[in-house]
């Protein structure tokens, strides 16, 4: 760990707000992107960011050093994410058993009721897609996905964060690969062409 | 669909496709590829699928976001600590405490689910009617529709939109120039809620049926974010920002023409399971 680091932590544990502001500032951009790359909603984002520097600042007593401050840090947000997650994940179910109880299925829309023919490339749209078929990816396989994919993170690095072998990191990103290449699928004719 | 690639290369096609072999692991892999048909497709259809994915979108949050970043977390640690409530953690209460009252009693799931969700509907209204009093008459009343029903996300998300525009107008009329300074703090309130009802309506909504409903709504969100991070008075700079974001993106425009797309739809009953709804649709 750098020195700078081991100083900052030192800080930190002897509860200097100019420390935990230091932190803040130097952290905020990263944490806030991650939540959001994660969860896909601003506020959100700001949300878990924000309680994930107000665990810190509790729990850096707690921090014995054998990870890096960012690595922490980050285990923390994907957390508080995953947690996010499962309690949404829990109201949706709630809700929809209630409207599926006298559910009759509408016509599917199709393309055509899709609104303006506003300048959505195509490139975009299967873009959009593809971004929200990581949602159907189990939590942690998204996770995973999302912090090398996205956040650039060394896999040695995310099987830290996670606390799982890189095995288990490099076979999850397989299968979210393979969820991704299944709804491209869907595009095949037009990129084929 | 390829077939799919070798079972025992799995693990090194994945790494493969992230740049993380190491020598040894990327000579093992060529070798195989050169004689492996499948393996080689699946190589080649996860460069698509990832050149296609592209980077991640991030949305740029503007400087009095990030600037006001510290002030809004030392204001979050100092309510902590002196135990204040806020509107969301009452709500986020109570949806806990009926969780945990579901949880705990299976066996009256049903009965004690319904009346959870009437209870819940009931502290919606209230809050929505208090929240929002000066445009009570334009919006449909819920209280009305007894038997009460959740409306389907259709139907929310349209009024959801109107409340946004209603929003958007009165900043963008609101006039900066008198004697007494704009107080923002009803619109401030007011983008929290939508903020939070966008979260539910994000996730109710069918990502394929809706792709241009959803990307409005998440430029609208950036907005609102905005709005509900103005300080509450004098912050006339901040207004600007926000008047400029809702001009530039032509938000009102955007708007009516979706309120026009959702009017011409058939209703959905039920929010749809969003795979088998995408493969009908693409
Ligand atoms: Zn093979």
């Amino acid at each position: 760990m750098a020195n700078d680091e081991k100083e900052l932590i030192r800080r930190l544990q002897a509860g200097e707000t100019s420390a935990f502001r230091e932190l803040v500032e130097n952290h905020k951009r990263a944490l806030f992107n991650l939540a959001y790359d994660l969860l896909g909603n601003a506020q959100d984002a700001e949300d878990i960011s924000q309680e994930a520097f107000i665990k810190v600042y509790h729990s850096i007593g707690d921090f014995r050093g054998d990870a890096r401050l960012g690595s922490w840090m980050y285990r923390i947000v994907v957390n508080l994410c995953l947690n996010r997650r499962r309690k949404k994940a829990w109201s949706e179910m709630e809700l929809r058993e209630s409207f599926e109880d006298d559910a009759t299925h509408a016509p599917t829309p199709t393309s055509d009721h899709e609104a303006n023919p506003e300048k959505t490339t195509e490139a975009e749209m299967i873009r959009q897609h593809l971004r929200r078929a990581l949602d159907l990816l189990s939590p942690q396989q998204k996770t995973i996905f999302v912090l090398r994919h996205d956040d650039d993170l060394p896999l040695a690095e995310i099987s830290k964060i996670l606390k799982i072998s890189e095995g288990t990191v490099k076979s999850q990103l397989f299968r979210a690969l393979r969820k991704l290449q299944e709804e491209l699928a869907f595009y095949k004719a037009d990129f084929v062409a | 669909m390829n077939n799919l690639p070798c079972k025992k290369y799995e693990t090194l096609l994945a790494a493969q496709a992230f740049g993380d072999l190491n020598s040894a692991e990327e000579h093992k892999l060529r070798a195989h590829l050169a004689e492996c048909r499948d393996c080689r497709n699946f190589l080649m259809a996860t460069e698509m699928a990832l050149g296609k994915l592209g980077a991640p979108q991030r949305p740029e949050m503007p400087e009095h976001f990030w600037g006001g970043y510290w002030h809004r977390l030392a204001q979050r640690l100092e309510q902590e600590a002196a135990g204040a409530p806020t509107a969301d953690s009452v709500f986020v209460r109570l949806r806990e405490w009926l969780r945990e009252k579901w949880v705990a009693q299976p066996l009256f799931m049903p009965l004690a689910r319904t009346a959870g969700i009437l209870a819940l509907l009931v502290c919606g209204v209230i809050i929505g009617h208090y929240w929002w009093p000066a445009n009570r008459n334009e919006q449909p009343t819920l209280v009305s529709t007894v038997p009460p029903t959740i409306p389907v996300a259709q139907t929310r998300a349209e009024q959801w939109l109107e409340r946004s525009k209603i929003l958007l107008i009165g900043m963008a009329n609101e006039d900066l120039s008198g004697a007494t300074q704009p107080d923002f703090s009803h619109q401030r309130q007011v983008s929290r809620t939508l903020l939070t009802e966008a979260r539910t309506l994000n996730h109710e909504l069918d990502p394929a049926a809706n792709r241009q409903l959803l990307q409005l709504m998440s430029q609208l969100e950036l907005i609102l974010l905005q709005i509900a991070n103005l300080e509450a008075e004098h912050d006339l700079s901040a207004v600007e920002l926000v008047r400029d974001g809702i001009a530039r993106d032509g938000l009102l425009l955007k708007i009516n023409i979706a309120e026009l797309a959702q009017q011409a739809q058939p209703r959905p009953v039920a929010p749809q399971k969003s795979k088998r709804q995408s493969s009908e649709i693409l």
